[in-house]
């Protein structure tokens, strides 16, 4: 039987993305012109590590 | 967490979710026009309007409203807004200043000729009809106030799955997706998976949704709590023809607000102003304050600046909803992740509905046993 994991381990990476997707949504609307790519950048990457989690497994 | 908690929050979770699904999938499919609706605009009416005399000085406001009023014979001015990108001044005119919306006429002015400017409304009757079925489905407040409380539940509904994703994620990784075992458990470790990490951005377009459909109640508020504090020590009987100059208002308006930008004016006697004032409507430079606006009344008889009203908390919220809602405030970029996030609901939504109808199956599938074992047969 797989081992159970701790509310820590479970919420880590949500927590780290929720923050990452909120620091992107605000920041692009406090900044105007070349920090606005960044901001999306940042919103963005979780898209990548949500990509990267769903492609890499095998099929 | 103790079995009988779980099972309430997964009943909050399912119920919330069936509830609003429906109305969650219109909202997202609509709303992916809506975000791009700007470059949807630009490319059915694409820019080959240019200024009469571009290095000509341009026209005052007191002149364009002249050209405007002569073209329309016998109409009063009601409200004059201005291009961001063009030289073009818009103004709506009517028989009377507080003429209903359906006897208005809009009209675009070039501001370096004054010559009307053909307007650019090629497919706007689809937009409009997107919009309105995405902001009220045509059903005006009661329909906005639906669609509010519908997207509480939504809200409900992404908290509920925050908790209960903890019981589902006990024993596997984070991004786990089981493609070797069954549809059913595959989309259930898609829907966690896309569900979790989507969860920022939801919360967001959710909740600054919701204060969107409360823009009359909030408007209505503010213009009765402070716009009518501040209009009422000078508020008359009949509705004042404006005499005093248009330009001469605005600059001094301008003066009592600075490093702020004219956005738009309310003539006496419309909607947004009183019977006696010009209410010019200024808003900030910086990223963030050119979503709050400020209006300013001036006396449209002598042209004195009367007062000015900041907004109030709620009505800033309001103005900050819009963007965060569209996510038209940061460039195509940002559009086009808002775009991927609104399909990301959707595959969300989309596969909560299939384990919730795969479970019941496997329920109706597994009662028929049960009852046999129970003893219990079809004729009781």
């Amino acid at each position: 039987m797989a081992k159970q994991l701790s509310l820590w381990q479970i919420f880590k990476w949500p927590i780290f993305m929720f923050i990452l997707s909120l620091t992107g949504i605000i920041t692009a609307l406090l900044v105007d012109g070349l920090i606005d790519i960044f901001a999306s950048l940042t919103l963005a990457s979780t898209l990548i590590v949500t990509a990267w989690y769903a492609l890499k497994q095998k099929r | 967490m103790r079995a009988s908690t779980v099972k309430v929050w997964e009943l909050i979770h399912k119920w919330t979710s069936l509830i609003c699904t429906a109305f969650l999938l219109m909202l997202c499919i609509t709303g992916l026009p809506l975000i791009f609706h700007d470059e949807i605009d630009d490319a059915l009416n694409p820019d080959v309007w240019q200024p009469k005399s571009p290095d000509a000085t341009p026209l005052t406001l007191d002149e364009i409203l002249t050209i405007a009023l002569n073209n329309r014979e016998g109409e009063q001015a009601i409200y004059m807004s201005f291009d961001i990108v063009r030289p073009v001044v818009n103004v709506t005119s009517g028989p009377t200043a507080d003429a209903p919306g359906t006897k208005m006429h809009f009209a675009s002015y070039d501001l370096t000729s004054g010559d009307l400017v053909p307007p650019a409304d090629v497919g706007e009757s689809v937009m409009e009809f997107i919009l309105q079925l995405h902001t009220d489905m045509f059903l005006e407040l009661p329909g906005m106030l639906f669609l509010g409380a519908m997207g509480i539940l939504f809200i409900l509904s992404t908290i509920s799955g925050v908790v209960i994703y903890r019981q589902y994620m006990r024993k596997l990784r984070f991004g786990t997706v089981r493609k070797q075992k069954s549809t059913r458990h595959k989309w259930l470790d898609y829907h966690n998976l896309l569900g979790i990490v989507t969860i920022a951005w939801v919360l967001v377009v959710g909740l600054t949704g919701v204060i969107n459909t409360l823009e009359k109640p909030i408007l209505d508020t503010w213009r009765d709590n402070n716009l009518k504090q501040l209009l009422s020590e000078h508020q008359g009987g009949t509705i004042a023809q404006p005499v005093a100059s248009l330009s001469e208002a605005v600059k001094q308006a301008k003066l009592a607000a600075p490093d702020m930008t004219l956005q738009f004016v309310a003539f006496p006697g419309s909607n947004f102003s009183s019977n006696q004032h010009y209410a010019i409507f200024l808003h900030g430079n910086t990223p963030l304050t050119k979503e709050l606006i400020t209006p300013v009344l001036v006396d449209a008889v002598s042209g004195e600046v009367i007062g000015l009203s900041e907004m109030p908390w709620y009505a800033k919220a309001l103005s900050l909803s819009r963007p965060l809602h569209f996510g038209d405030y940061g460039g195509l970029f940002l559009k086009i992740l808002w775009a991927i996030l609104d399909v990301l609901t959707i595959i969300i939504l989309g596969s909560g509905l299939y384990l919730w109808v795969q479970k019941n199956k496997k329920l109706n599938r597994n009662t028929p046993t049960k009852n046999i074992a129970n003893g219990v047969t079809q004729n009781g």
